[in-house]
């Protein structure tokens, strides 16, 4: 047999012991999609029995639950996502700030927000080092909503008044707005910060 | 040439091709996962097993005719994609979501189509060959198919071309839209006035009973053409920290400052201009240069909602306390009734255009098959409608009586500017209205400014923020600030 017809055999016998645990891995992720958007249905499954199962697929199930959000009924993902492990649904949380649908990021922001406390250390470090502006300023919207939760962001937020970017800069004076109210000593902060560089995002 | 095998492979994959667009996710975007778990269900191990039958029955038939079976090939080509996305997807959940991670999930899907192919001709080597002689028997000239294709081709972009250089066949432009920075949403601009703060009280959002401090949102407009929009294509809704739309300002008034308030609707808030470019700021950097002293004109639109019967309340609340000079309400009139359209113009039918309009050619063979005029001409009698159906014009003027009572009592004056609507100002359907707004302020002994006549003749569509939206831009809005300023401050 010439070498190039054997390679193209090997080709083939690998596609053939390849794909069908790949198609068996979507039935079980478009199964587990159906059992979590049946929890907000009028029959829904056993709650332990979902978490069991989205646990059992590891980080595949995080995924399912992440695509979730951006579903007609997100509720029962979010509540899946805020009781599981937080090093656990955080990373790919922050990671779907940046996907490709626009559903999806929303879903990822407000996920993050509702976690709380857990989430703020990764949307701290989103804010300071990525490198894509809309990702920085959903980390500064999702912390908006955290109140006393999200303070520990405060000096970083603070610090993306500086931004480069200006949606980033007015979203982190919001989320500072948001934070902050009844604050007087740091809104005379940064309304002297402002003062001195003529920014109204400052 | 075509055998059993290549027939029932190629029903297989159209079988399974439409499932997966029906279901559209199905075998798209995959994971590997180590285990099933209990209520997997059959639909998507039938689609598998379709897909599967398919393939292999495929390249049975290849095998059997040496490949020459067309119908297997095209029963292959179907499968393809969905073959190479499950074996593709695992690598992009490696890669991570990521610009780099796109780009790299579409270069391997291309090379792994390619790698698809050549493995398929070299696993076959008798097929090559018996295809070679064939492929130099044709090289005499091309085959009627390619003829047929190319001319098809030729034709399509020559009448492309011919559309777009008579043309004809335009582009529809999208709805305006609202961005939220951050929250990556996307809302249509007719949700600007119903958006409410979430559970906050009025002392948590300032002064305003609508918008959060600091709150920022976008309007996206689809191909504008006014170079105050940004490269693209919003203008930026920036709320101060008292949640109006608003340079910061301190509410003591300074020594000697001259202060007004205005309130209104979506005119006076701005709708599809920057902030600079409202009336409101208009009107400040002109009294500013003629008075010669401290200047503050605080822009409350939509702080209240869109109706003078909230903007009563919001004065007595807050505005009064702001210690303005002046109290100005731009009264909009689309307030005196529900009726009254913004638009002197019937709305043009919304049709959804192949292609997302994209080609000219099919915009117009659409046009011509269904066609739907833009701006037909409805010659309404708003004025005769005000006048069957008094009550919120009733209203509205009960609203103006009580302000401007509490407001004389507090030493304010009020004037009232009825903005003209940007709309059919060659047949102008509002002017009835404008009369009824000046009687009943001189029969009450209101300050009114009426814009009217500064808008008459004028270019509408110059006016508009964009066809799809007729709100007055910048220059309309310079319009209504020199005008108020000429009122307040003549030369």
């Amino acid at each position: 047999m010439r070498p190039r017809a054997a390679l193209s055999r090997a080709l083939f016998a690998a596609f053939v012991l390849v794909a069908p645990p790949l198609l068996y891995g979507a039935s079980v992720r478009a199964a587990l999609a159906r059992d979590v958007a049946a929890l907000a249905g009028t029959e829904p499954p056993p709650r332990e029995a979902v978490v069991a199962r989205v646990a059992a697929c590891g980080p595949c199930g995080v995924d399912v639950l992440i695509e979730a959000l951006a579903g007609p009924t997100p509720v029962p993902a979010m509540n899946l996502l805020r009781a599981a492990s937080p090093d656990a649904v955080v990373p790919p949380l922050v990671a779907a700030l940046d996907d490709l649908d626009e559903d999806v990021r929303h879903g990822a922001g407000m996920a993050l927000a509702y976690i709380g406390a857990d989430a703020v250390p990764a949307l701290d470090a989103a804010l300071e080092r990525s490198p894509v502006p809309h990702v920085r300023a959903s980390a500064a919207w999702a912390l908006s909503f955290m109140g006393a939760a999200g303070t520990p962001a405060l000096p970083a937020l603070q610090a993306a008044l500086d931004d480069k970017d200006k949606d980033v800069r007015y979203v982190a004076r919001y989320a500072i707005a948001q934070l902050s109210s009844g604050n007087e000593a740091f809104w005379t902060a940064v309304d002297k910060a402002r003062a001195r560089s003529g920014d109204p995002a400052r | 040439m075509s055998s059993r095998a290549g027939w029932l492979a190629l029903w297989a994959s159209l079988g399974h091709a439409a499932f997966a667009l029906r279901a559209r996710r199905v075998f798209l975007a995959l994971g590997p996962v180590p285990v099933l778990p209990e209520g997997a269900g059959g639909r998507e191990a039938l689609a598998a097993l379709v897909l599967g039958v398919a393939v292999v029955l495929g390249l049975l038939a290849l095998r059997r005719t040496r490949g020459r079976d067309a119908v297997a090939v095209v029963a292959l080509a179907l499968a393809a994609p969905f073959v190479v996305d499950a074996l593709v997807a695992p690598l992009t959940r490696a890669l991570g979501p990521g610009a780099a991670g796109r780009w790299i999930f579409i270069a391997t899907t291309e090379a792994a189509l390619v790698g698809l192919l050549w493995a398929g001709r070299a696993a076959w080597p008798s097929a090559a060959l018996a295809a070679a002689p064939r492929a130099r028997a044709t090289r005499r000239g091309p085959s009627r198919p390619v003829v047929l294709l190319v001319a098809i081709v030729v034709a399509l972009l020559l009448g492309e071309g011919l559309a777009r250089a008579a043309h004809l066949g335009a582009r529809r432009y999208s709805n305006p839209m609202l961005l939220v920075p951050g929250d990556e949403r996307r809302v249509p601009l007719s949700e600007i006035a119903l958006f409410r703060p979430f559970g906050l009280s009025a002392e948590q959002v300032g002064l305003s009973a609508r918008w959060r401090p600091y709150l920022f949102l976008k309007g996206w407009y689809d191909r504008p053409q006014w170079p105050y929009f940004d490269a693209s294509g919003c203008v930026d809704y920036v709320f101060n920290r008292y949640g109006l739309r608003d340079h910061d300002f301190e509410l003591a008034k300074a020594p000697g400052e001259f202060r007004v308030v205005a309130i209104g609707d979506s005119f006076t808030f701005g709708v599809g201009v920057q902030l600079d470019d409202c009336w409101t700021e208009v009107l400040e950097r002109g009294l500013r240069e003629r008075l010669g002293r401290p200047v503050e004109v605080i822009n409350a639109g939509f702080a209240s909602g869109y109706h003078p019967g909230g903007y009563e309340r919001w004065i007595v609340d807050d505005g009064i306390r702001l210690q303005p000079d002046v109290v100005a309400i731009g009264l909009c009139l689309n307030d005196l009734h529900t009726g009254i359209s913004l638009y002197a113009y019937a709305p043009p039918e919304h049709v959804e255009q192949p292609l997302d309009g994209r080609s000219a050619l099919l915009n117009a063979l659409q046009s011509a098959v269904r066609p739907h005029p833009e701006h037909a001409w409805t010659p309404p009698d708003y004025a005769r409608l005000v006048r069957d159906e008094p009550q919120q014009w009733d209203e509205v003027q009960a609203a103006l009586r009580r302000t401007h009572e509490k407001l004389a009592a507090a030493g304010i004056r009020l004037l009232v500017v009825p903005l003209p609507m940007v709309s059919g100002l060659a047949h102008y359907p509002y002017g009835e209205l404008h009369a009824l707004v000046a009687a009943f302020c001189e029969a009450e002994g209101i300050e009114h400014l009426d814009l009217l006549p500064r808008f008459l003749g004028q270019d509408e569509r110059s006016l508009w923020v964009h066809p799809t939206d007729q709100h007055p831009n910048d220059k309309g809005q310079r319009l209504i600030g020199e005008g108020v300023l000429e009122y307040l401050a003549p030369r």
